[in-house]
């Protein structure tokens, strides 16, 4: 494809990784700071000094924090920022942006009051129609550090899955295409929990057994909430299921691996957060999603265990008891979830 | 449509059906055209076995059968010839005599064609109560945007998609535009409604053609998306019920059959590459309310029996045409039920709201250049598969606005109440147990009832303040035993005692099933905790 100007809106770790794939590729990234001294720090060095420190980053990378002149002349653009500020990006983008623009987003979290997911805000602050999600096991470190990954695009529209294949691909890094793109995206948002709980547990040093037990017990629930809320239950097989929890639920670098971590290492929550001083997104999923699962009637033991230990004041032991007494269901829950199971 | 407009349609129609299923056997790995042709045999042959022997369909059986015998031995361009026959045959047979002049003419008499409708299917006998000119200009109630509508009508073309509820939808909506002035819509209309010679003389000239919904072949349902793609390139406002068929249940529409509103997007993009001066396609949503339902009877019957399977047993039918074509009509007469044709704000194709100057506006007031939806690198593109995502985009928004501008009339408040109540004294029994809990010995207190309908009432207003349903203006400022009153008349008068009576202070059915036909128009407003 012709080279072209592309949006990346965002200052984070994963914003500048995305950046770096983009102007490796020989398209030039936009990438938007919100703080303007980012900015020209950024332009001076080439480097995300604050999240992505020591990686030099390509120089097809220009920082700006004129978000109008970005969405004018980017036809994609990646949103890259938190849960807890992007409805209003979003909404000051919906200035800007026309119908024929791909936005994408790589938040994963869920806005609280609404229990609408990042790509289901876009649609609602901007005119933009062609919306994609990218999610998977994409550690930013790793990526810019040009190890080989994978991630997912997906989106209803092919144009928008094609056009992200051929911005993103390049021999590090490879890019599916998927049309389910809430399973997708709900895949990248409940993740988060599990990896809470493996990095607690693994601070406890609790074997392999036990957290294996734990991560496929929470692709279970993961899979069991998604079908519920009209996903295919399958997608939770693929990389932005299966893939990205099992790194983010065995990698240091998971942020929300850390903050669970942290916690099993005697930490309390707040302290935990600080410590890592990035957003751990998972810590307000695990609120947000209690609610829905109990509004829903669906049972998320984990999930529960995790709330009741995090914001219910519950010591450790007791939830990890309670857990071991929960009634054994069946093991390969996506046979039962599938519409044609007897 | 003069006579060049309609030839030159009709030709376009043909050719571009017949060039469309060219490219689809040509790019396609598994279909030829002797399985386009087979397929199509087969589902004829098939649908004619059904059909009462008239001396069309032994036209169409000796045609089909000589096609059957022919398309497997001959050469490759016979073939063609042979589907390029099929395409003209269809063609004729969808294509209406639609006449522009003639339209308003036809729109003013159509009380009187209600009339002349009633005197040729029913007995003369029941006819002796109407003497009087039917007065369905006065029972009609239109509301909506019709300034803002008229004007569109001037800058663009349009598609209206109206919810359907009864068979009288497209005579009361062909009505309706008249009385709106309104220019004529071209639709498709079932081929029922034309058996009649004097139904068909005015179906034709209300702007119909021909649907026949029992041919399923790729090949007629091409004719039929081409008919109305290339009328709409010239500029004929078209007409497409969304939901398909009539609903069964008595809700508002929950999924809409999106084949022939997708017909809007590639005109939209053939009109910007052509630069038609007024290229601009919009949807104008129409919800359509009736205090009493026709066919509630057999709807209900049919969704009963296609849900419930071996559960629903199916009543003994006393069905009576001529008795409850009657009771209808004599019952709008006397003003006591009305029917509302409510319009909704006008929609691009991609769900945008229009303003009252044509412009594509979000959700916050802020314009939209909808041209750019259909663009690449500047360039209106046609793409079948982001079309289709758009259309379903515009799906799921004609869903909202037929919720949110549903009507809520007496009959339906009443039946919600008086259900709700019986409901919970069998909280245990299953829909279809529930629904043979008929009869004076299970009645419910009347007290109770009104009660109910009282605090139904209320959450209505609510969800009402919030522009998620319109409540019928007419019972503002009624108290909840007026609202009871007036559904239990209105259930009287066209459904004699079987919706609902009132015997020394207990109310009770004869028809639960009528009961929840009408109760499930208020279904999905959340409302199950009154």
């Amino acid at each position: 494809m012709s080279k072209e100007n592309i949006g990346i809106i965002g200052g984070g770790s994963f914003g500048s990784a995305l950046a770096d794939i983009i102007g490796n590729n020989g398209h030039t990234a936009w990438q938007w700071f919100r703080d303007p001294s980012q900015v020209q720090e950024f332009n001076k060095s080439h480097e995300n000094k604050k999240y992505l420190p020591s990686f030099p980053l390509s120089s097809n990378i220009i920082a700006s924090s004129d978000l109008q002149a970005i969405a004018s002349q980017c036809r994609i653009l990646f949103l890259c920022v938190p849960s807890r500020n992007f409805r209003e990006v979003a909404h000051e983008l919906g200035n800007w942006v026309k119908g024929d623009q791909i936005l994408i987003s790589t938040t994963k979290g869920i806005e609280a009051h609404s229990f609408l997911l990042m790509s289901q805000i876009l649609k609602e602050e901007t005119c933009c129609l062609k919306i994609g999600v990218l999610s998977g096991p994409n550690l930013a470190k790793e990526i810019v550090a040009h190890m080989p990954s994978g991630t997912v695009i997906a989106s209803k529209f092919r144009e928008v899955i094609e056009t992200v294949q051929q911005v993103l691909s390049c021999p590090y890094f490879r890019v599916y295409g998927n049309s389910d793109v809430y399973g997708v995206e709900l895949g990248g948002v409940l993740k988060n929990v599990y990896a809470l709980a493996t990095g607690l547990v693994t601070a406890l040093e609790m074997g392999d057994n036990t957290k294996g037990m734990l991560i496929t017990r929470g692709l279970a629930e993961m899979s069991r909430f998604a079908a519920k809320m009209g996903s295919n239950p399958l997608t939770f097989l693929g990389l932005a299921g299966v893939g990205d929890l099992v790194t983010t639920c065995s990698s240091n670098l998971s942020r929300n691996f850390r903050v669970g971590f942290a916690i099993g290492k005697g930490q309390k929550l707040e302290e935990a957060l600080n410590s890592i001083g990035e957003t751990a997104e998972g810590v307000n999923t695990v609120k947000i999603v209690k609610v829905k699962a109990e509004a829903l009637g669906i049972r998320l033991h984990i999930l529960e265990g995790l709330y009741a230990l995090l914001f219910g004041g519950k010591e450790l032991t007791e939830v990890l008891q309670e857990l071991m007494n929960v009634p054994q269901m069946e093991d390969v829950e996506f046979m039962t979830l599938l519409p044609n199971h007897n | 449509m003069n006579k060049d407009e309609k030839q030159h349609l009709l030709e376009n129609v043909e050719s571009r059906t017949f060039a469309e299923l060219k490219a689809s056997w040509q790019n396609s790995s598994s279909l030829t055209l002797e399985i386009l042709l087979n397929d199509a045999v087969y589902q004829e042959q098939e649908r004619l076995k059904t059909e009462k022997r008239t001396r069309e369909t032994a036209n169409q059986k000796s045609f089909w059968d000589k096609v059957s015998k022919q398309f497997h031995q001959v050469d490759e361009l016979t073939r063609e010839e042979l589907l390029k026959t099929i395409i003209q045959n269809y063609t004729q047979e969808i294509v209406g005599n639609f006449n522009p002049h003639l339209h308003s003419a036809v729109a003013r008499i159509v009380p009187w064609f209600l009339k002349i409708l009633l005197t040729r299917i029913t007995p003369a006998t029941f006819l002796k109560g109407i003497s009087s000119r039917l007065n369905l200009e006065e029972n009609l109630v239109i509301s909506g945007p019709l300034d803002t509508i008229r004007e569109l009508s001037k800058k663009g073309t349009l598609i209206l998609t109206p919810t359907h509820v009864s068979n009288l939808d497209s005579i009361v909506i062909g009505l309706g535009l008249y009385q709106s002035k309104l220019p004529p819509f071209t639709y498709g209309a079932g081929l029922n409604l034309f058996t009649n010679s004097v139904i068909a003389f005015f179906m034709n000239n209300l702007g119909a053609y021909k649907v026949d919904r029992r041919k399923k072949n790729s090949i007629y349902k091409s004719v039929l998306k081409n008919y109305a793609t290339l009328s709409m390139e010239m500029g004929k406002h078209n007409l497409f019920f969304p939901g398909g068929t009539r609903g069964r249940r008595g809700d508002v529409e929950q999924h809409l059959k999106l084949g022939l509103l997708g017909c809007g997007l590639p005109v939209f993009v053939h009109n910007l590459q052509t630069e038609k001066p007024n290229p601009d396609v919009f949807i104008i949503p129409c919800t359509l309310s009736y205090g009493l339902v026709l066919e509630a009877k057999s709807l209900i019957d049919e969704h009963l029996q296609e849900t419930g399977k071996a559960r629903y047993i199916r009543p003994h039918s006393d069905f009576n045409r001529p008795m409850r074509l009657l009771n209808f009509w004599k019952n709008l007469q006397s003003m006591h039920s009305k029917i509302h044709m409510h319009f909704g704000s006008p929609l691009d194709l991609f769900g945008n709201d229009v303003n009252t100057q044509g412009q594509s506006v979000d959700r916050f007031g802020r314009v939209i250049d909808r041209r750019k939806y259909v663009e690449n690198l500047g360039k209106a593109i046609q793409d079948a598969q982001r079309d289709q995502e758009y259309t379903r985009e515009l799906g799921r928004k004609l869903l909202t606005v037929f919720h949110r501008n549903n009507i809520a009339l007496a009959t339906n408040i009443t039946a919600y109440a008086a259900f709700t109540t019986l409901r919970e004294v069998w909280p245990h029994a299953d829909l279809y147990q529930f629904l043979r809990v008929e009869g004076e010995a299970h009645g419910v207190s009347e007290t109770l009832i009104i009660k109910n309908i009282d605090s139904l009432f209320k959450s209505l207003k609510n969800i009402a303040a919030r522009q998620e349903i319109i409540l019928d203006p007419a019972l503002n400022d009624l108290s909840s035993s007026e609202i009871f009153q007036i559904g239990i008349q209105h259930f009287r008068s066209f459904h004699n005692k079987e919706v609902l009576q009132v015997k020394n202070g207990l109310v009770f059915t004869k028809n639960m099933r009528l009961l929840y036909y009408y109760r499930n128009r208020l279904d999905h407003y959340g409302l199950e905790n009154l």
